[in-house]
């Protein structure tokens, strides 16, 4: 019998009841195609996580649980939020990797493939989606977002919040363990980051059809700003670690000019014409630097109690071993076809 | 083996092997609601050669109520010390003993046509589903090690008994509780307890190995839920009672970090046939089976043994 690798996708539900029975669909042809070739692969469980839906989409998804058996729903006790539900699917989940995708098919499963190619060919754990051209078909909600997600990649030390989208797919080991410690206040991608360096992005075609439709999106503006709150907290910042550099750079300065000054005031006092105002800049600089110096250090504690908190790991094992099950058969494809691999 | 008996217009008689976790739990759940009468009676699991003897005793017992009137018989196998280790030999003589117990509920059987018998067996879904994931009603048991091999022997045993005999068949994912001195230890348990003792635990498995939990009490309640109701249609069940929820041993470690407040020190000891994942779905529940949360089990285990003031 082909060994096949399990898949699990995870769908948090708030408002999609238009959606999900299309979904559900496209996540059946998948699973009928897999199921019908040789790819060593099994769309093993679809978990929807009913994140207290304010509209009819917990019916929908109890009817569509009693016709497919590899549909599982579970329901929060209360509204969460889409990655607190994520992470919820995820602890639920068993495949050996997962797609999180959105209720809104804007995350079209025809690409698993294409995904699950670029990781395997790659040896990556997590492989975000990007899309190509505009999203939301808004200049100002494409640019907002880019740009905002470009400023935390910068003041963080983390270079991959630019690449942050909610259609992932993660190696399960992985997802699970980051699920598992994920708190309230941490945010999930930023806890992948913790357990593994071998994240990227692959460009596809996504489109917030909700969005382009009705103007509407499962985000307003406040739920948009708390995320990114929910994200600058999560992520250690670079900024404190060059507040410290600059403050023991100013209490060096001053060290080395008092030093300077004092030396002047010694072989050469008339070079001073007015006295008293270097000094108290200099003791200025000096206690400046001292505190700025000090806060950096105390913020550093901090931030690594933050981390400890956050369960950031020590270290993890994971087995990837498997990978080569699924690169055999796309690379095989290859040949067959004369293709790259981007065209699966 | 316990033997507990209450008077009604039909005797309800539960005779209960195996006095380990699952055991203790339910008949925890049957005296603390069922107003019985309990007997303990003696049964020798490891010496063979009383044990002839010592079912002719029980069957005695039983006999003094049934020639009475009708009766409601249930006889609970929830004995063994075989586990996941076993070997052959183990479970060879485990088998054996069952063997014997079931002949009791058979003779039993033709003995008091007018009575109800049934007999319920805890088998183990670890055992009979091992390195399959997401089992659902269509996954088909197959057994890697002799353990497993010995619960679906009992499995057909049952099953081929006597048409008359209502069967009842409980697959049990990982159970995990309050666990006494002597008896086999859960993960669940053994990392509470030597995180309290800050010992190194070893696992058998590796931090991603994923399995699948059940509280004691949960499965106590709906064991003994099934024992007491009279009106079961069924001739023969098999329910998984299972949490549904994989969940990987890091996730567990967390846990019970969270728990204790500090780290605790594991050894992992990774081969093939430890770390192979065993999860179910949630669509094999039956009705009436709400399991709780890892959480809430461990956090349970936890206040029992640091109220207490020692550990068992």
């Amino acid at each position: 019998m082909l060994q096949k690798i399990k898949i699990s996708t995870i769908t948090p539900v708030y408002n999609g009841e238009a959606y999900l029975e299309k979904l559900v669909l496209e996540l059946v042809s998948i699973r009928e195609k897999w199921s019908d070739s040789n790819i060593p692969l099994e769309l093993v469980e679809s978990i929807f996580v009913d994140d207290s839906a304010i509209d009819n989409s917990y019916e929908i998804l109890r009817s569509l649980q009693k016709r497919y058996d590899w549909i599982q729903v579970i329901t929060l006790s209360r509204n969460y939020g889409q990655h607190p539900a994520t992470v919820a699917g995820i602890l639920h989940s068993c495949g050996d990797w997962v797609f999180t995708i959105d209720e809104d098919l804007q995350h079209d499963p025809k690409y698993f493939d294409l995904l699950l190619a670029h990781a395997v060919t790659h040896e990556l754990d997590v492989v975000y989606a990007k899309p190509e051209g505009s999203v939301h078909q808004s200049v100002l909600r494409d640019q907002s977002s880019r740009l905002y997600k470009r400023f935390l990649s910068k003041i963080t030390a983390n270079p991959y919040i630019s690449s942050f989208n909610s259609y992932r797919l993660i190696r399960g080991a992985i997802a699970r363990s980051s699920a598992s410690i994920c708190s309230h206040e941490t945010y999930f991608d930023m806890a992948l980051c913790w357990f593994t360096d071998r994240l990227d992005s692959l460009s596809i075609p996504l489109k917030d059809q909700r969005f382009i439709e009705t103007k509407r999106s499962g985000y307003n503006l406040r739920r948009l700003l708390s995320h990114s709150r929910w994200l600058m907290i999560s992520a250690p910042l670079k900024i404190l670690r060059t507040s410290s550099l600059i403050g023991i750079l100013a209490l060096i300065g001053s060290v080395f000019y008092g030093g300077l000054i004092f030396y002047n005031k010694l072989t050469d006092p008339a070079s001073i014409p007015i006295r008293g105002w270097t000094s108290t800049i200099l003791s200025i600089l000096f206690l400046g630097g001292l505190c700025a110096f000090l806060l950096g250090v105390v913020l550093e504690y901090l931030t690594n109690i933050l981390l400890h908190t956050h369960g950031k790991p020590t270290f993890f094992v994971v087995d990837r071993s498997s990978d080569a099950l699924i690169r055999d058969y796309f690379e095989s494809e290859k040949k067959k076809k004369g293709v790259s691999l981007k065209t699966f | 083996m316990f033997l507990l008996r209450r008077f009604e217009k039909c005797h309800k008689i539960i005779a209960i092997f195996g006095e380990g976790l699952i055991g203790s739990s339910i008949l925890s759940a049957l005296t603390a609601s069922a107003g019985f009468a309990k007997e303990l009676v003696g049964f020798s699991y490891d010496d063979a050669a009383k044990q002839p003897g010592e079912l002719r005793h029980i069957a005695h017992r039983i006999s003094q109520v049934a020639e009475r009137r009708p009766m409601d018989l249930c006889i609970l196998w929830c004995a063994g010390t075989a586990g996941f280790g076993a070997t052959e030999c183990d479970i060879q003589d485990e088998l054996a003993i069952f063997r014997r117990v079931l002949e009791l509920a058979q003779n039993s059987v033709d003995l008091y046509p007018k009575s109800k018998i049934s007999f319920h067996l805890t088998s183990s879904a670890g055992g009979l589903f091992e390195g399959q994931k997401y089992v659902t009603r269509h996954s088909n048991p197959a057994p890697i090690r002799p353990y497993g091999h010995l619960k679906r022997s009992q499995e057909e045993l049952l099953l081929s008994s006597s048409a008359r005999l209502v069967k009842r068949i409980y697959r049990l994912s990982s159970v995990y509780g309050y666990i006494k001195r002597g008896h086999r230890m859960g993960l669940i348990s053994t990392l509470i307890f030597n995180g309290i003792r800050q010992q190194v635990s070893h696992i058998f498995g590796n931090p991603s190995t994923l399995r699948d939990y059940v509280w004691c009490e949960d499965l106590g309640k709906y064991i003994a839920r099934v024992l007491l109701d009279h009106e079961g249609k069924e001739n023969c069940s098999i329910d998984h009672l299972v949490s549904g929820k994989p969940s990987s041993i890091y996730e567990i470690q967390g846990i019970i970090e969270g728990l204790l407040g500090r780290k605790i020190y594991l050894a992992f000891q990774d081969t093939n046939t430890n770390s192979s994942d065993i999860t179910f779905s949630r669509i094999i529940f039956p009705d009436n089976w709400y399991p709780i949360d890892i959480e809430t089990g461990a956090r349970s285990i936890y206040l029992k043994w640091r109220d207490c003031g020692s550990i068992p």
